[in-house]
């Protein structure tokens, strides 16, 4: 099978630990959402749950990923039986393309939940696009870009809605908001690119860093000003 | 009407709250005695006067809905 790794070998370890900020970023959202949904029983915090809860588990199949990446070079180098060589890299070619799989399910279906959060959908529809969705994840395995402009596209229909929440209520946690998820699908762009250059990879992820430290500085700003408030 | 008390600096007469809290003596009523029986206000006799404190529950709670609001709006919900 064919492995479709863009990022440069000195890279992994770190695209690990980015990723991980990700996972804690989106999860800690997810679960203040459902939290909050508890409490007001308000379906769009539900939706914001699912959304975020989704693409943090997207994000630990990428990183399950990677590991298998790294497993597959340690235990080249360290068996030296042919046979037993050739079992371990089949095994994680199969976890590779699972996770590499789901990890582009998950952030397409993710990214679809979060934007039909803001337009509502008919069943009918949530079911056909997520079929599209899954499809389009399968058949694009190895067209990376097919994937992250699609990703670029929804984060752009995403970004729209919370400039006109901008527009409409200047407020200060929104414009936070919407630099972030602007730095998010300008990291999509890089994304496309890095088949010219490998090293493009490392902006992209390094971005995409930026981007989920924007939604974690959003969501500090939100507990502070309704603790600062408070003791008015 | 939790937000009209904090505001107050966490006691207000009953009069009072219902101004602030833009609501008819009825209502006021009604949703004060939901606050009393989960404890995040309590009534309380200073003199000749009635007031309504808010408990430490109540103020936690307030907080928590403040951070919701905000919340919503940094996400558009």
């Amino acid at each position: 099978m064919l492995h479709l790794v863009y990022s440069p070998k000195w890279f992994y370890g770190e695209a690990i630990l980015i990723d991980l900020v990700s996972v804690f970023v989106l999860a800690l959202v997810a679960f203040f959402s459902l939290r909050y949904y508890k409490i007001k029983k308000n379906e769009n915090y539900l939706y914001l749950a699912i959304s975020f809860g989704i693409l943090a588990l997207s994000f630990i199949f990428k990183i399950l990923m990677n590991f298998s990446i790294n497993y597959n070079e340690v235990e080249t180098r360290q068996v030296g039986l042919m046979v037993l060589t050739y079992q371990t890299v089949e095994s994680s070619d199969i976890l590779f393309f699972l996770g590499f799989l789901l990890y582009r399910i998950l952030t397409l279906v993710g990214l679809y939940v979060l934007y039909s959060l803001y337009h509502k959908q008919t069943k009918q529809n949530h079911f056909l696009i997520v079929s599209l969705l899954v499809a389009l994840a399968y058949f694009s395995y190895s067209s990376y870009y097919v994937f992250h402009t699609v990703s670029f596209i929804l984060l752009i229909l995403i970004l729209i809605q919370y400039l006109t929440n901008y527009v409409d209520k200047k407020h200060f946690s929104t414009i936070l908001m919407t630099i972030s998820f602007v730095t998010i699908a300008f990291s999509q762009i890089l994304f496309i690119l890095i088949g010219f250059n490998p090293e493009i990879y490392v902006a992209a992820e390094l971005t995409q860093l930026i981007g989920y430290i924007g939604i974690l500085t959003t969501f500090l700003t939100v507990l502070k000003s309704g603790y600062k408030k408070n003791k008015n | 009407m939790l937000e009209s008390i904090v505001n107050k600096g966490g006691s207000i007469k009953p009069t009072h709250l219902m101004y602030k809290s833009n609501l008819a003596h009825g209502q006021m009523q009604l949703y004060l005695e939901e606050l009393v029986s989960k404890e995040l206000v309590e009534k309380i006799k200073k003199g000749d006067y009635d007031y309504i404190t808010i408990t430490n529950k109540g103020y936690e709670f307030a907080h928590k809905l403040k951070e919701m609001k905000e919340f919503e709006k940094a996400f558009g919900l």
